[in-house]
């Protein structure tokens, strides 16, 4: 089974696609539309997040933007994405997707592979699982069990297809959503009954315009308000900004002072803003002075020169794990990933050394600081910790070794 | 329990080589790394072939751990010749070194240019001998 970090997004038939898959463009620029779901892979750009964390953190925030409450799959195969898809929020971190995957009953099959042809596939899987229910084999891993020369002389090579699929070594590409339509609006006749009304309507979008113009990395020029009367006549206005922005409340003034000046000859049966022409500018130009993109491939490449030159697990940034010895307490990660939890103070130092030191306690000052006791079940850890001092010399953080009688020093308060 | 070092100085606000020397009189590691904590924006990193810095005491003390890259070195020349990597690849604003031996004063030479050039504070923990004429002086 092929193992990487999870970088596939899965979000089953969201209500408004188009929005959706435009505003994910924000985190990767593979995005993928298949029939009513969406697919995003952003392996090629999880540098530039930093942290999975905060992919999640973004992909939560358009959710919230779109007002959308789609099920959504975090994984790391994207053949196996839509078989996952089993709560409102499936987030997979390590090999869980895998396990779960794994436990599932064979009729989940129907799901696994290539979006692109599992429906035209159907029925021959639903031959599969139904041969597979037959002979006893209720589960996804009972699949594997099976000689693979009898599954593919029954099945062909979509039973050879099904198996590189389940080990996420099947490879095949989807085409790249690319956005396409006029940004339009329309505010529905019955919250048209004053110009505060259609306001309060209008702001309702300015969230999903603002991420939609994010993943398409384009800013409002020029707005055309359209006006359809009840007696069915209609006009439009053409309104430029003057600043490029993507966030139409700083127009909201403008707009305001249009609705208020507009004398009409009937009521308004339909209105409808459209984002008729754009700007489009990469984020860079918008600051000379910005190379945060930049920094971060600048600073991948520094970090893998030096796992390359002084080993895998010799540089990172600290990521704090729940152990209650010092030295098993922190691991050195790369791309970031935050803990959970916080450690309580424990007055220990900064600097720790790389192997605790022999110690000679003789003409220091004592100072008894914690005592720490590992579990019975792991390698014996009896300590009991000193801060260790005397004059002009740096304060040392020393321990007893309990079950050895010696003395080390295994950190620095300076 | 006074664990903080005694002697309280005002991090610098300016770029250079600073030497902090490890002794309760001198109040090194601790002073110097918690004047990261309000760093929002630049990248720091310690690099040292003594040890490491204890990640959960980062936690406590606010230290952005995202923008704090630890490095390893096996010993004191890879750890000079890392540092003098890092400072002039322009990706850190803030180095802190803890090394075990001295180095070529080459070495300095060139850490106070690249300082210098690149806008960097440099923080050098050491007991080792070093010619004093390199480092800035902290008050």
């Amino acid at each position: 089974m092929t193992s990487s970090s999870p970088s596939i997004l899965f979000f089953e038939k969201p209500s408004s696609l188009t929005s959706l898959a435009e505003s994910l463009l924000v985190i990767t620029p593979q995005v993928y539309e298949v029939g009513p779901d969406i697919y995003a892979d952003f392996s090629s750009t999880l540098h530039l997040w930093r942290s999975i964390d905060s992919v999640l953190e973004k992909v939560e925030s358009i959710l919230e933007e779109l007002k959308l409450h789609c099920a959504w799959v975090l994984t790391q195969h994207l053949p196996w994405a839509k078989a996952l898809c089993i709560h409102q929020k499936n987030i997979f971190i390590g090999d869980k997707d895998n396990e779960l995957l794994f436990s599932l009953p064979v009729e989940f099959l129907l799901k696994v592979g290539n979006p692109l042809t599992l429906e035209t596939q159907l029925q021959k899987r639903k031959e599969l699982v139904s041969f597979l229910r037959k002979t006893g084999f209720l589960f996804i891993s009972d699949l594997l069990k099976l000689p693979l020369t009898s599954l593919t002389s029954r099945f062909g090579s979509l039973a050879l297809e099904i198996i590189d699929s389940l080990k996420g070594t099947l490879s095949f590409s989807l085409p790249a959503f690319t956005p396409q339509e006029t940004l339009s609006f329309s505010i529905p006749l019955e919250q048209i009954d004053s110009a505060e009304s259609l306001m309060y309507g209008l702001e309702t979008f300015f969230p999903e315009i603002q991420a939609r113009l994010e993943g398409r990395q384009a800013f409002i020029h020029t707005l055309d308000l359209s006006f359809t009367l009840e007696n069915h006549t209609s006009f439009s206005k053409l309104i430029c900004l003057d600043n490029l922005t993507r966030d139409l409340s700083a127009a909201t003034p403008i707009l305001r002072n249009h609705f208020d000046s507009l004398s009409l000859s009937a009521p308004v049966s339909e209105f409808t803003l459209t984002i008729s022409e754009t700007v489009s500018k990469p984020s860079a130009q918008l600051n000379l002075l910005d190379q945060t993109e930049n920094q971060a491939e600048d600073l991948e490449l520094f970090i893998n020169r030096m796992k390359i030159q002084l080993g895998e697990n010799q540089v990172g940034f600290p990521q704090l794990l729940f152990h209650y010895a010092p030295e098993k307490s922190w691991a050195l990660t790369y791309p970031f990933q935050p803990a959970k939890f916080d450690y309580p103070h424990h007055k220990r130092p900064l600097f720790l050394f790389n192997q605790p030191r022999p110690f000679h306690p003789q003409h220091y000052q004592l100072e008894e600081l914690e005592k720490i006791h590992g579990f019975w079940w792991e390698t014996p850890i009896h300590r009991q910790y000193f801060l260790a001092q005397r004059p002009h010399q740096e304060r040392l953080w020393v321990f007893f070794d309990l079950l050895t009688q010696n003395w080390f020093c295994h950190g620095s308060f300076d | 329990m006074a664990l903080v070092s005694p002697k309280q100085w005002t991090p610098p606000s300016v770029s250079g080589l600073f030497l902090l020397k490890p002794q309760a009189t001198e109040g090194g590691t601790f002073s110097a790394i918690r004047s990261f904590s309000a760093e929002k924006k630049h990248y720091a990193v310690f690099i040292s072939d003594e040890g490491v810095l204890y990640a959960p005491a980062l936690s406590h003390y606010q230290i952005p751990l995202s923008q704090f890259l630890i490095i390893q070195t096996p010993h004191a020349p890879q750890t000079w010749k890392t540092a003098l990597e890092a400072a002039q690849s322009d990706l850190f604003k803030w180095i802190f070194l803890r090394t075990s031996k001295p180095c070529d004063s080459s070495f300095l030479r060139k850490l106070q240019l690249a300082s210098k050039k690149h806008d960097l504070k440099i923080f050098l923990f050491s007991n080792a001998p070093l010619p004093h004429w390199f480092f800035k002086k902290l008050l």
